[in-house]
């Protein structure tokens, strides 16, 4: 115990500037004199708007490929020229600092037209969220250049946008579908996918099919 | 003739290829192998034993979790989320809920997040009992399964006498937890971790101070600070690089900013830090139970107008959120998209093991078939997660 | 007067009875080695089949279990109902594998660990076959598993199995020299190759109370040949060819039915007959106190050590094969030396 209110102690002389209005630190020693902290609803729990700290920024470096911007319950948003995306997200991972991509998705909008790309960003260094999305045309070719030379975790997370979304990444290593069989056709993700379609996953003589895959397998 | 040949040779004896002494073979580590933790199927390229490439192959236990979140209300897929980690059901419950409960603004009363606290770290302990008997056994140590699923048992228990389910919880809903306590249950968690504290002792006699363990352990999977953060793996899998980071402490939900504990982390980043980091962090998790219990208020324990049936009929503002907790096994987060329906216009789950798992050829290409297992083990994946 | 003679006279006093010529003496050896040898197979697979019922049991009590215990008292017959289901299962024959070498496989593990029971010393008078060179032929003996662990490996046609036979093979061989060059400083300090004579030479006491066995003068030896009995076994923190976690129970994967149980019942009737063989180099075999008879004392010194054995099984983690084989190779194998130079020591010195 004694570590660790030591440890607190030391965490509460060091100011934090960065750190967002809506995520707080905590320590021992705090609680115990802060009697905020005894209330309820937490500080935490009141559902700010989004800060700006890094969208401005964003905008000053970039212009018009920053479209727009917005709030996910909190967690500022900017909305980006699809073909921009590789130069902001690596922007916004070097020079800003988010280094955690969290995920990568989609959400397709087949009234508008548009296919929503996803970027989920997190700052270990100052406890941000950053959300960066771009439109895709959803009836066109639907491609986004792969952040998987910033962050190699995205791998994966693009094979499944690939896979259940039919987006292609450009400069992705190895893009082909992560949960179906390789034979399957269509995206189920959007929202038009028929679902009576039935999976055959060989021909006539027994050989798997393979539709469409764009990546070079790695075997 | 020659094409039979080929696809015999293929499919049923060695696959060689290369020239003078490097001879490769190719190997299929499941989908049905003891220690792949489900269905996860791993492509071994070898030489010797020595493992050359390794690719994971998933989708064996897909069921489209996405899409069958947009079948139906918002609630109805509540259920569903206990089936993606199954060894934590109570995490993908409170994942979806913090998610919803940005989403919507919902405010959630002061007992119900203790309740949540307490039940959740309950789950985080059944989830590292496993982890410890199901890594021991990977090792070959028969013991501590029984040990650490005896001590599990005790956990489920509680779990069960809460909710009603031991597995597949379904125990939270928007705003709060669908059952309060029954009579006597609070004494009861205080003296069954008091019992599960000294059990800890032993486990950690038999594990932690067991020299074929270390031997086996150190130096294996090694993954440094840098790598695990550009993987995106979280939890324990990055703790165990040295980067101290927990969703509990850096983007606090609930009442954890009240809870008094420590985030273990080890330097060494190699499978036995991983293991280290799980084992000290049960101590932590019963340091929050006792401290929860100690102040556990009285009160409402769902949001007015959540509770009941009017739950079904929930429709979010048109709003999107992300909302994330800290399993036992990193970071998982839901991404709501409302369009303002009573049903989801789109469910994303960013599952922990999906991430922590890609990892995988990092850790393994380069070391043998049995170090493989053992860096498997120490991720500490769970395929409904991963598949979803 | 021999025994065989003794039986042959015997036989045929019986045969003239019914008025039958006289057998040949080459009859009556027929006659006793076959009604030997199927007296030391049953013994042998017995002492198998009810030390898996031990086994588990012991395993239980060390989880925190129960074990068996519904067939016969205390779930003793439970190896029998076992072996019934083994027997009764269907025999697979993978349909590419080599099946004469698949076949075979098991009966080449198990015979080497039932021969070698011949010349073991169970008290001052039981012995199969007091061999004059009996410590040579059960190393011999002993050293044959690997080729049916090869056999089981490449007949089964298994990538997995492969790699537990070649695991397996290498680490019985690359233990095969610690184990024999502590048997050799045994026989150096015993001065014979018979194991009788080996036991004999442990009677006694130093000062009145300590036991002469060699366990004291040779610790070193001792450790290794224990040692090397876990790892010719195959039980857990050696179980490399096994390894139920990384390769599927290795070379026994694609055996099914009493094939499989063949290579269980080698490796029970194997602990065995190891733990024995180091009770009578090491512990002094059946010598002991008169108060109970020897055959008592050699079983249960034998248990003792087999306990031992079932409680590292059930502690410990697995090695990886290259920790293991090089401690094998690093470690052991210059311990051994310099217990063998000890032993020589102590023959110069005229202490032996």
């Amino acid at each position: 115990m004694g570590d660790l209110e030591e440890k607190s102690a030391a965490e509460k002389d060091v100011e934090e500037p960065g750190r967002a209005p809506g995520a707080i630190w905590t320590s021992t020693a705090k609680e115990k004199e802060d009697p905020k902290a005894k209330e309820w609803p937490f500080p935490a729990m009141h559902y700010m708007p989004a800060y700006t700290d890094d969208v401005d920024p964003l905008k000053e470096a970039f212009g018009n490929d920053i479209v727009s911007d917005g709030d996910l319950s909190g967690k500022p948003v900017v909305y980006i020229h699809p073909d921009r995306a590789l130069d902001v997200l690596s922007h916004a991972k070097k020079t800003l600092g988010f280094e955690h991509l969290s995920f990568v998705s989609c959400c397709d909008y087949p009234k508008e037209g548009i296919l929503e790309m996803h970027w989920q960003l997190y700052s270990y260094s100052t406890g941000r969220h950053l959300v960066v999305k771009a439109h895709l045309d959803r009836d066109g070719a639907k491609r986004v250049a792969s952040v998987t030379p910033l962050w190699t975790g995205a791998n994966w997370h693009e094979r499944e946008a690939w896979d259940l979304f039919g987006v292609r990444f450009d400069g992705h290593p190895d893009l082909k579908r992560i949960f179906l069989p390789d034979g399957w056709r269509g995206h189920p993700l959007l929202k038009d996918y028929d679902e009576t379609e039935q999976f055959i996953g060989m021909d006539e003589r027994g050989e798997d099919v393979v539709y469409d895959t764009p990546g070079p397998g790695r075997w | 003739m020659q094409e039979q040949v080929k696809v015999a040779a293929r499919g049923t004896t060695w696959t060689l290829e290369g020239e003078g002494r490097e001879r490769f073979m190719d190997l299929n580590m499941g989908p049905q192998h003891p220690s792949t933790h489900g269905v996860l199927r791993l492509k071994l390229h070898l030489n010797g034993e020595v493992v050359e490439r390794c690719e994971p192959v998933l989708g064996y236990l897909h069921r489209a979790k996405e899409k069958i979140a947009e079948k139906g209300q918002w609630i109805k897929f509540m259920p569903i989320t206990d089936r993606m980690d199954y060894i934590a059901g109570i995490y993908n419950n409170w994942g979806y809920a913090r998610a919803m409960e940005e989403l919507h603004e919902i405010e959630v009363p002061e007992r119900a997040e203790y309740l949540r606290v307490v039940s959740g770290e309950l789950q985080r302990l059944a989830s590292h009992y496993l982890f410890l008997g199901t890594f021991g056994l990977d090792l070959g140590m028969i013991t501590p399964f029984f040990y650490s699923f005896g001590d599990r048992e005790k956990v489920l228990g509680l779990i069960e006498e809460l909710t009603g389910a031991r597995l597949t919880i379904t125990y939270f809903r928007f705003g709060g937890v669908k059952w309060d306590a029954p009579e006597g249950w609070f004494d009861r968690v205080e003296s069954t971790v008091d019992e599960l504290e000294a059990h800890h002792k032993e486990m950690w006699d038999l594990l932690v101070e067991n020299d074929i363990l270390n031997m086996r352990l150190r130096g294996v999977g090694v993954m440094t600070e840098e790598e695990a953060v550009s993987l995106g793996c979280t939890g324990p899998v990055l703790r165990a690089t040295g980067k101290e980071y927990d969703i509990r402490k850096d983007d606090p939900y609930g009442v954890y900013p009240r809870m008094r504990f420590d985030v273990p982390t080890e330097t060494t980043g190699d499978c036995y830090g991983r293991f280290m980091v799980r084992i000290r962090e049960m101590k932590e998790s019963f340091k929050i139970i006792r401290q929860a219990l100690r102040e556990m208020p009285d009160g409402p324990i769902i949001a007015k107008g959540f509770d009941g049936s009017k739950i079904i009929r929930t429709k979010p503002p048109n709003k999107e959120s992300y909302g994330r907790v800290e399993t036992p096994k990193g970071e998982l987060g839901f991404w709501l998209v409302s369009d303002n329906s009573m049903k989801p216009y789109r469910v994303k789950a960013r599952g922990h093991s999906f991430s922590n798992l890609h990892c995988l050829p990092l850790l393994v290409e380069g070391s043998t078939i049995a170090d493989t297992v053992v860096s498997l083990a120490s991720l500490d994946i769970v395929l409904g997660d991963i598949d979803r | 007067m021999t025994f065989i003679d003794q039986l042959h006279s015997f036989l045929g006093d019986v045969a003239a009875q019914f008025g039958l010529p006289e057998m040949p003496l080459i009859v009556t050896k027929l006659v006793w080695w076959l009604v030997a040898s199927v007296l030391l197979f049953t013994v042998a697979l017995t002492i198998g089949g009810l030390f898996t019922w031990v086994f588990r049991r012991l395993f239980a009590f060390f989880g925190l279990r129960k074990g068996p215990n519904r067939v016969g008292p205390e779930g003793m017959l439970q190896f029998l109902a076992d072996g019934i289901k083994l027997l009764t299962k269907e025999d697979l024959l993978p349909s590419k594998a080599d099946k004469w070498t698949y076949r075979l496989a098991p009966y080449v593990v198990v015979v080497p660990f039932v021969l070698a029971w011949a010349p073991l010393p169970w008290s001052d008078v039981i012995i199969f076959s007091n061999l004059a060179y009996g410590v040579v032929f059960i190393l011999a003996v002993s050293a044959l598993p690997p080729l049916g662990e090869l056999m089981a490996a490449w007949g089964s046609n298994n990538k997995y199995s492969m790699y537990g036979g070649i695991r397996a093979a290498a680490l019985d061989f690359s233990y095969e020299i610690p184990l024999v060059i502590s048997a050799a400083s045994i026989v150096l300090l015993v001065g014979g190759l018979d194991t009788q004579g080996a036991v004999m030479a442990q009677q006694g006491y130093w000062f009145g109370f300590i036991p002469k066995w060699f366990v004291f003068p040779q610790i070193i030896g001792a450790f290794i040949f224990f040692v090397s009995l876990l790892a010719k076994t195959g039980i857990i923190p050696t179980d490399l060819g096994e390894s139920e976690s990384e390769l599927i129970s290795g070379l026994t994967t694609e055996y099914s039915g009493m094939r499989f149980g063949f290579f269980f019942v080698a490796m029970f009737s194997g602990i065995f007959f190891l733990s024995a063989l180091t009770v009578t180099f090491f512990f002094g075999g059946w010598t002991g106190p008169g108060f109970l008879p020897p055959l008592v004392w050699f079983l249960l010194k034998t248990f003792g050590l087999v306990f031992l054995v079932f409680w590292i099984w059930v502690t410990l983690p697995r090695f990886r094969v290259d920790q293991f084989l090089n401690y094998a190779w690093k470690t052991l194998f210059p311990l051994s030396i310099l217990n063998l130079v000890i032993a020589v020591a102590l023959k110069v010195w005229g202490v032996y």
